[in-house]
């Protein structure tokens, strides 16, 4: 009967060999990334001149759009003290205008002279 | 507009055209002769005014001009619109509480001793008229003082003969003759005089026809042995009323009629005013009493401007 001579434990000789295959594959995915964000600016960067070209044909047809208005809130804050009026509400009193009553032409009054 | 300015009958005048022709420049000249024409028919203080001849004469037919015929009628028109209560009977009383001259003359204070007469017996409808020839026959002891009527007849009338050129007032004194909307579609601007401080009003109102009149004791008043009079005689006492009205103002179809119901409202006081009014549906009317407060009658809505 044959025995399976067993094989004694092969003892490490790299010691650093675990932490140079870690840091090769951190530096493979960084360098996957970095190839992908390149590739998204450089399209990017492409379609720019068309954007471009759109606004400058919508120049040409007498389309002036006017840039979007910013909203900006006011200010919330209250000195120490003072009630809020109406006014300070946020939003803005509408007059409403009203013709005021003409003069009179004549005064009636007891008779004198 | 155009308008005219001038004194008769004791007071300020104004008419007024709302029209820019020359038609209307012209016609309102004539105004201030109608007036003193009217004047010299019916006051009580020109001793040869007509009316003063016919207080000379009772107890006989005299006849009278047109313009006394109607101013007569007038004035027994408010005798029977009042009740009784504003009658051209009062003159002795009237004499009695010291208005025996004309205001200006009167002045603040009079020095006569206060008299005191039994109430008044005629009230109006004893005078005898005959219409067929214009003759009127007082009875004894009776003469005649149109007063306010007379005023508020004049204006009525001068109203009438403007109307025809468009749109008019006629301010007789402080009592207001309309006729017709302005040019404009609206109504004239008539102000109600505070007593109490007269360079403001407590009230503006809108007529476009009809009368407004006030009646008051805060100006035609004097002092006689220490106590105030005034010139609103009560027929019912024979004294000036006493009131708590200060100054009574109505608005009413006619000057006549609104004058009438002014001395009315003023006589029976601030509670009684106001039901009168309310039973009378043609009227409306403001009162301002002693202590400031102001009435008004439920119609005078209608009439304030808005």
């Amino acid at each position: 009967m044959m025995t399976k001579p067993s094989t004694p434990k092969r003892p490490s000789r790299v010691p650093g060999a675990k932490l140079l295959i870690t840091a090769s594959a951190l530096a493979a995915t960084l360098a996957g990334w970095a190839s992908l964000t390149w590739k998204e600016s450089a399209n990017v960067a492409a379609a720019s001149p068309s954007l471009r070209s759109a606004d400058a044909q919508l120049a040409a047809a007498g389309i002036d759009l006017q840039p979007l208005p910013t909203l900006v809130p006011g200010s919330s804050q209250l000195p120490v003290g003072v009630n809020p009026s109406p006014s300070q509400g946020g939003s803005q009193t509408v007059l409403r205008s009203v013709s005021a009553p003409p003069a009179p032409v004549v005064m009636t009054q007891s008779s004198r002279p | 507009m155009k308008s005219i300015e001038f004194h008769a009958m004791g007071s300020r005048m104004l008419a007024a055209i709302d029209s820019d022709t020359a038609a209307a420049a012209e016609r309102l000249d004539s105004v201030p002769r109608w007036f003193k024409v009217w004047e010299s028919r019916l006051s009580r203080f020109q001793p040869d005014s007509e009316l003063s001849a016919l207080n000379r004469a009772p107890g006989a037919p005299f006849p009278v001009s047109e313009v006394l015929w109607d101013a007569l009628q007038a004035s027994l028109q408010a005798v029977r619109f009042s009740d009784g209560l504003v009658t051209p009977t009062l003159t002795p009383w009237l004499e009695a509480a010291g208005y025996d001259r004309s205001f200006e003359a009167i002045g603040r204070h009079d020095g006569s001793p206060a008299l005191v007469l039994a109430p008044p017996a005629h009230v109006g409808i004893e005078l005898q008229l005959e219409a067929r020839h214009r003759c009127v026959t007082l009875p004894e002891g009776c003469r005649l003082d149109l007063g306010g009527t007379a005023k508020g007849w004049a204006a009525d009338r001068a109203v009438h003969r403007l109307r025809h050129l468009g749109p008019c007032l006629v301010n007789a004194g402080g009592d207001i003759s309309v006729h017709g909307p302005r040019l404009d579609g609206g109504g004239w601007a008539i102000g109600v005089t505070d007593p109490f401080r007269t360079e403001n009003s407590v009230e503006r109102l809108c007529l476009t026809r009809g009368g407004v009149a006030t009646s008051g004791r805060d100006y035609h008043r004097w002092v006689r042995q220490g106590a105030w009079h005034h010139h609103i005689i009560d027929p019912r006492t024979g004294l000036p009323a006493s009131t708590d009205i200060l100054s009574a103002t109505v608005i009413a179809p006619s000057m006549v009629e609104a004058e009438a119901a002014a001395k009315v409202a003023l006589i029976l006081g601030s509670r009684a005013a106001l039901a009168w009014l309310e039973a009378h549906p043609p009227l409306a009317g403001l009162l301002v009493l002693d202590d400031g407060s102001i009435r008004r009658s439920r119609r005078l809505s209608r009439h304030i401007w808005r």
